[in-house]
């Protein structure tokens, strides 16, 4: 899998990409850092610090998945996997890049879970600590970007919702995003909401295309 | 389980979307703390430390390090 998405890198269109974590890139995750000098607003600081450990928790259960044999590292593994046995449960990285030529070598990660349902639970998603702290680039849209792709990879995998969990601090973001009236501690992006992601991904991709295609 | 309810069903140009990114919490799931414990992993050393630098002085920075020359009398 290799979709790409758009972001905004100070004030200019750029693309970004997202695909499944091979096992070096997942072991990669343990190695990110904080800037060298902290931010003064500490809810920002505290963003950096969280989103280092979810990388770093990431790849510890990503492992732990993998020593079981119940990680994919691309999306024909996971179909694959799906088609030997179809209530497998398995876990997948998927990393998103800039496509452009950048410092920063991944914008931002998701932890993912293929139930045995066939649903998606999205454990958690994170963006780079050099992402958050915006000192070389402004880069924008990576969380819409990502949460974008994953209902992308639900339509792909004809997966019927993709669900997870809210805090109070992201809740008000996905209810922003996903266009909802209220998300309380959990979200089901199903039904009519799945088909509203669905079309709003297709119009920027499409957006994109024609950007693309006009330089 | 509750089910989500659409706004609108107003196909929102990427834009509109980006302009909701400052908004991100930049991590979107549990609490670390929370999910280590739920899973029963580990916090890391640093994060751990994190937690009690930002406990004591707000932003978590390490505290600013001063040598002060003491001053002998003559």
């Amino acid at each position: 899998m290799l979709f790409q998405f758009p972001v905004i890198v100070d004030g200019a269109h750029q693309e970004a990409e997202i695909c499944f974590a091979t096992e070096r890139e997942v072991r990669r995750l343990a190695s990110w850092r904080p800037p060298r000098t902290l931010p003064e607003d500490p809810l920002v600081a505290r963003k950096l610090f969280d989103a280092i450990e979810f990388a770093r928790l990431a790849s510890n259960r990503w492992r732990y998945y993998h020593r079981d044999g119940a990680a994919v590292k691309s999306l024909d593994g996971l179909i694959k996997v799906i088609g030997a046995n179809p209530r497998a449960e398995v876990a997948m990285v998927l990393v998103a890049r800039p496509v452009w030529h950048s410092e920063i070598s991944t914008l931002g990660i998701a932890y993912l879970r293929r139930t045995w349902c066939h649903h998606l639970f999205l454990e958690f998603f994170a963006t780079h600590p050099h992402v958050i702290a915006k000192r070389n680039e402004r880069i924008g849209g990576v969380g819409a970007g990502i949460l974008r792709q994953i209902v992308a990879l639900a339509e792909t995998l004809d997966v019927p919702c993709v669900w997870g969990e809210a805090t109070e601090f992201s809740a008000g973001w996905y209810e922003e995003q996903l266009g909802v009236e209220q998300v309380l501690d959990h979200f089901f992006i199903e039904e009519a909401v799945m088909e509203h992601c669905c079309n709003e991904l297709h119009a920027s991709q499409e957006q994109m295309l024609a950007r693309r295609a006009k330089a | 389980m509750m089910k989500l309810k659409l706004k609108s069903r107003r196909i929102r140009p990427v834009e509109e979307l980006w302009a909701m990114e400052e908004k991100l919490p930049a991590v979107c799931g549990p609490n670390p703390a929370a999910y280590a414990a739920r899973y029963g992993l580990k916090l890391s050393k640093t994060y751990s430390a994190f937690l009690r630098r930002e406990r004591e002085n707000g932003n978590g920075a390490h505290k600013a390090v001063t040598i002060r020359r003491k001053l002998v009398a003559a």
